[in-house]
């Protein structure tokens, strides 16, 4: 069939009615001019009829095979079953309205469900190789997570380093100046190596130089994209600018891939940097996350750690406690909990 | 019993229809089926009912356009002409049937 008429077809159905007029018409005149001929031919007008009629054959079965060439017959017919459906419904507005809302409600369960099943179960932390990213946390007994104190953090980075990169975070929120209007931006103070525990990469620029958590490096700045796209106008050139944060002056140094952090609240990261009144204190406020080498399983990078913490529990100037652990746990089982994964596991398979 | 008086043999419809068109230019529907029937005499029963959904198609293809016109009998019908395209497809029907003859003639000729 050529693509003329498969478009006739397919319009003929929006003017169907004018098309049935049509029909009829033709068939009005046909049997009109038959008739007229017959009569002048000298036969009665009765017969006339009759024989216009004969001659033409069977009217429903001519429209039948009619509406078969004209349009694709099931379109037309299921736009008549539409149109009675709706009509049917018009009718009875109490009615519709309670099958658009169970319909609705239904729907919009099941794609909520799904939601968070594609999240939890089927969708993979948005980082290169999750598996190997884990948090770190002192545990005083089993269940109970404890920040980690700036002491703490550096000597077990230190001595942990042959198997695992271990980098510290802590929220900040700052209020940015935009287009003179004062917003107020979650972000992170994070140590260095932040960005190569969790591999992100930059679609811009680049991320933190292993220097610029030390005293005295100048402040700098990386945008979450969507920040960049949603406060800075997706700015080709922010690199070259700086960006007040609370009032003060910051560098901005690169702009994360899209997708990065997207699940995080976090708009921006800035260096983590300890001053010493907090390298000698004993408060408890880092959290650590860690990227274990290959050829390391997480169990086993757990009990490296545990043999870190064990012996510097010795030492008083660590803040550790002989009965306390150390604990070593996958982001993923972390962000999601072990439960809750395996109960909605069982709720939905 | 053999059968003296045929159906129109299939797919031949649009090619009596064209034809009939290009030798009397254009004209309604019922002029067309009397037309048919005159040409065809005894031979061919038809059913003049039944060259309305062949007229639809030819139309759709856009080898016949129509348009309002008088009949002899002072009725407003509606005249349907050849197009262009119209013209170049009775060219292509007529060679197709001639082709398709051809080769039923060989075969009787090869069996009697």
């Amino acid at each position: 069939m050529s693509l003329r008429r498969s478009w006739a077809r397919l319009t003929a159905i929006w003017n169907r009615r004018r098309l049935d007029e049509e029909l009829e018409d033709d068939i009005r005149v046909h049997l009109a001019l038959a008739e007229e001929e017959a009569a002048a031919q000298g036969m009665p007008a009765d017969a006339a009829r009759l024989e216009a009629r004969r001659q033409f054959g069977g009217i429903a079965q001519m429209k039948e095979e009619h509406y078969d060439r004209r349009s694709f017959r099931f379109l037309e017919t299921m736009a008549k079953d539409l149109r009675y459906g709706l009509a049917g419904l018009w009718r009875a507005p109490g009615f519709a309205v309670v099958v658009i809302g169970v319909l609705g409600l239904g729907i919009g369960g099941t794609v909520a469900m799904f939601s968070v099943v594609d999240a939890v179960l089927l969708k993979p932390l948005p980082f290169p190789a999750p598996d190997r990213i884990v948090a770190v946390w002192e545990a005083p007994r089993p269940g109970v997570v404890n920040a980690v104190s700036v002491r703490q953090f550096l000597a077990w980075q230190r001595l942990s380093r042959e198997f695992m990169t271990l980098t510290a975070e802590q929220d900040f929120s700052a209020a940015i100046n935009y287009n003179n209007q004062p917003i107020r931006l979650a972000g992170k103070r994070v140590t260095a190596d932040y960005f190569n525990v969790f591999g992100t990469r930059v679609a811009l620029g680049r991320v933190f130089r292993s220097t610029e958590d030390q005293p005295g490096a100048e402040p700098v700045v990386v945008l979450s994209h969507s920040a960049w796209q949603t406060h800075f106008g997706g700015d080709p050139n922010i690199l070259q600018k700086r960006v007040a944060l609370d009032g003060r002056s910051y560098q901005v140094i690169g702009v994360l891939e899209p997708g990065a952090f997207d699940r995080d609240e976090a708009q921006f990261w800035t260096p983590l940097l300890f001053d010493q009144a907090e390298k000698s204190s004993a408060l408890k406020w880092l959290t650590l996350y860690g990227r274990v080498g290959n050829g390391l399983s997480i169990e086993q990078a757990g009990q490296k750690m545990q043999a870190i913490y064990s012996a510097l529990a010795e030492d008083s100037s660590m803040d550790g406690d002989k009965t306390y652990t150390a604990v070593v746990r996958p982001l993923s089982e972390l962000l999601l909990g072990n439960n809750l994964q395996r109960s909605i596991a069982v709720a939905f398979c | 019993m053999s059968k003296q008086q045929t159906d129109i043999p299939y797919g031949t419809l649009d090619l009596l229809i064209l034809k009939t068109l290009e030798t009397m230019g254009a004209m309604h529907g019922y002029a067309l089926a009397r037309r048919i029937e005159q040409v065809a005499g005894r031979i061919l029963q038809l059913s003049q009912g039944s060259l309305y959904p062949a007229l639809v198609r030819l139309q759709q293809e856009g080898w016949i356009q129509t348009e309002w016109g008088v009949s002899d009998t002072n009725r407003k019908v509606k005249f349907f002409s050849l197009t262009k395209a119209g013209r170049k497809q009775l060219e292509v029907e007529i060679q197709n049937w001639d082709k398709a003859t051809a080769l039923v003639a060989r075969f009787l000729e090869t069996t009697t």
